[in-house]
């Protein structure tokens, strides 16, 4: 019975598929060449029955296993999708063959008939100056710069806290803003432009609006994370997809070059994000995304790589730590990698170096995981702030205040920036919150949006980020 | 991720993993930390920083354009690990004459269209490096293009970002970048147009628009257009019945 069951079944879908395949020809007349429309002229290139009968060809053997309808039924389901534009297929046709022969375009000037974004700032990078209280945020979506004073709360049903002051605009160079830092002595604000610019922009304490930087620096790459040494006045930069850690001095402005650099296959660094200093161990920490892939330098590296082809790999997440002094192709001192540590995605970090913690905003394990600064190897977090109680969602990055014992972490995937206590653990509620969009507004969480797909069975739209 | 794409067919969606050097296959329900049903990862792949990626579903094929490389590679759908192409599309050495940014895939007239784009960043007051070139469906090695695209009417300031094809009517829809505020727009062109020919439709450029247009989807079934732009972080849905 069963066999003749799926016999029948075969049967069936062949005919299904045939009546299709024909019937897809019969009712789209206008996907055939209009002679002297000088559009779809190409008669050896139009569909053809026998290239549709070919798509019946993974059918299964009788006796087999069934196949699955969608595949042996392709081209059927995309004649059924295309089948939309039948109707009006002769009346476009001929605004085609006039727009073509009058060589003239026609501009479509009707307003979307929708558009997806969020009009709230998108919190990424954070610093904090406790001195002043000043509390610098970037934003991703709407590309600026926010300060917030470092008490602000917002009150629960409030739509958002307003920043005293706001810095964005074309002539920032600062665009998708993955690093933040405030020098404690003059307050000037730096700023890291990931992916899409090379500029490193300082501004001043008192810059505003759409104000040009004080000062910038052209970096050898897109920043993914910085840090500062105030003793030796030397700033560190992370160049993700180069895999590299820059060194410059931290005056540095214009096209000066780095005064070292951290590079190669013996680094471990793979996927480079985050990056924090211990200056009284002399150690530098790097957190890394595991997508590795090999590159070829120059003999000094003294050049921006190139990948070497065929190279991509998959590692582990992880956080490789570094003499601060590092250079060249050198091994790290030791790696916290491994199934225990739950990195995943790790994104900023900051360190403690009274305590001798490390903090880690852990991206996709909407996590702040704490670890001691001498750990290594597949480590478990010494504390892991998690939770729906905590707010943590999607944290891109950590600041430490050590006056006021409060750790700060913004929440990419919910439109907060939260503060913890110090020794904050588990699934711990924050302190206060700075939200800057309506509590129970969805994140869409779209970011450079540099492509979409649609989805025509579940008429989805897809956005790739 | 700098790509998607959607093979309703087999109802999977596919992406470049640039850091990586990889090619990941989802299923088109994929929903949180899932992982891809096929990777194309590996020494055998030739794969360098794939940022753009189009898949065929009719013929089974992914197109993976390499612009560093100049180079197109052609992998089976169902390729998985560490597999070679089986064929690459190349432009002659020491010459930007594909230098491929951009691609898209008309199975139904067996058409292969390409976006060259000038060295990147570069955006000048030339339109000379960039171009569409058309290539047959199957073609490999340095192949001369069926037809080339290109010149001041077609407004060509910078190409690169994901196109989309809408095989019934044999037409092509372009992001294009332009020289200033307000200036990027959508162009429709047939995929049988050659030369310096301007688009058949066009949205945009009109003020406030578009800041950075840079993906394009279709939906024939609303006759609808979907369009990202990278500086306004937004996805914007058209109504374009004219075209479907």
């Amino acid at each position: 019975m069963i066999r003749a069951s799926r016999i029948a079944r075969t049967t069936g879908l062949l005919a299904v598929l045939v009546v299709a395949a024909l019937g897809f020809i019969l009712v789209n007349p206008g996907i055939r060449p209009r002679p002297g429309s000088g559009f779809a002229e190409s008669s050896e290139r139009r569909p053809k029955a026998s290239r549709q009968l070919v798509s019946i060809q993974p059918m299964m053997p009788m006796g087999g296993e069934m196949c699955e309808w969608a595949p042996a039924s392709g081209f059927a389901r995309l004649a059924a999708s295309w089948h939309g534009v039948r109707t009006a297929q002769s009346v476009s046709a001929r605004i085609v063959s006039a727009a073509a022969d009058s060589d003239v375009s026609v501009e479509i000037s009707r307003p979307p008939l929708r558009v997806i974004s969020d009009r709230n700032p998108l919190f990424s990078a954070i610093a904090i100056e406790p001195e002043s209280g000043m509390l610098m945020v970037t934003d991703q979506n709407l590309f600026q710069l926010l300060e917030f004073n470092r008490l602000d709360n917002t009150p629960p049903h409030a739509r958002m806290t307003e920043p005293k002051r706001v810095i964005g605009g074309p002539l920032t160079k600062a665009e998708m803003m993955c690093a933040v830092y405030i020098d404690p002595r003059t307050k000037e604000v730096y700023v890291g432009n990931g992916d899409t610019q090379r500029w490193l922009p300082v501004f001043s304490k008192d810059a505003r609006g759409n104000v040009q930087p004080d000062r910038f620096l052209k970096v050898e790459g897109a920043v993914a994370g910085m840090a500062v040494d105030e003793q030796r006045q030397e700033l560190f930069v992370t160049i993700e997809a180069d895999k590299m850690v820059l060194v410059y001095k931290k005056t540095a402005s214009g096209n000066d070059r780095p005064i070292r650099r951290l590079a190669g296959e013996a680094t471990q660094l793979e996927g480079p994000r985050g990056i924090a200093l211990d200056t009284k161990r002399n150690l530098l920490f790097v957190s890394n995304t595991g997508n590795a892939h090999s590159l070829k330098y120059d003999a000094d590296i003294t050049k921006s790589p190139v990948q070497i082809p065929g190279t991509g790999r998959f590692e582990p997440a992880s956080i490789t730590v570094h003499s601060l002094d590092a250079q060249g192709n050198t091994a790290p001192l030791r790696i916290i990698e491994g199934p225990n540590t739950q990195l995943n995605v790790p994104a900023l970090m900051a360190v403690d170096e009274e305590r001798g913690e490390l903090y880690v905003a852990n991206n996709t394990g909407h996590s702040v995981l704490v670890f001691k600064v001498t750990d290594s190897g597949d480590v478990k977090p010494a504390r892991i702030i998690k939770g729906p109680k905590s707010g943590i969602k999607h944290p891109s990055a950590v600041a430490l205040d050590l006056k006021n014992r409060e750790l700060w972490v913004t929440n990419f995937g919910n439109h907060t920036a939260t503060v913890y206590p110090l020794t904050a653990n588990g699934d711990v509620a924050p302190r206060r919150t700075i939200r800057s969009g309506p509590a129970d507004e969805v994140n869409l969480l779209i970011g450079n949006p540099g492509a979409v797909g649609y989805d025509s069975r579940r008429e989805e739209i897809l956005v790739p980020n | 991720m700098h790509d998607i794409d959607y093979d309703e067919i087999h109802d999977e969606f596919t992406v470049p993993q640039f850091m990586a050097q990889a090619i990941l296959t989802f299923r088109g329900g994929a929903n949180g930390e899932e992982p891809p049903i096929r990777v194309i990862q590996g020494p055998l792949t030739q794969l360098r920083q794939p940022a753009r990626v189009t898949v065929d579903p009719l013929h089974n094929e992914i197109f993976v354009p390499q612009e560093s490389d100049n180079e197109i590679l052609v992998f089976p759908r169902e390729a998985n690990g560490n597999v070679a192409p089986i064929r690459i599309l190349k432009g002659p050495p020491d010459s930007r004459g594909l230098g491929p940014s951009a691609l898209a895939v008309d199975p139904v007239h067996n058409l292969l269209i390409v976006a060259t784009n000038g060295p990147r960043g570069e955006r000048t007051e030339s339109f000379a490096d960039n171009r569409i070139r058309i290539y047959n469906r199957t073609d490999h090695g340095n192949a001369k293009p069926r037809g080339i695209i290109g010149g001041p009417k077609s407004g060509f300031y910078e190409l690169g970002g994901p196109m989309a094809v809408h095989p019934p009517k044999g037409v092509f829809f372009l992001p294009v970048g332009g020289p200033g505020p307000d200036t990027d727009f959508v162009g429709v062109w047939s995929v049988h147009d050659n030369g310096d020919v301007p688009p058949r439709w066009t949205i945009g450029p009109a003020p406030g628009l578009f800041r950075s247009v840079h993906g394009v989807a279709v939906d024939p079934k609303s006759k609808s257009v979907f369009v990202t732009d990278k500086d306004l972080n937004a996805v914007m849905t058209f109504s374009f019945p004219e075209i479907f």
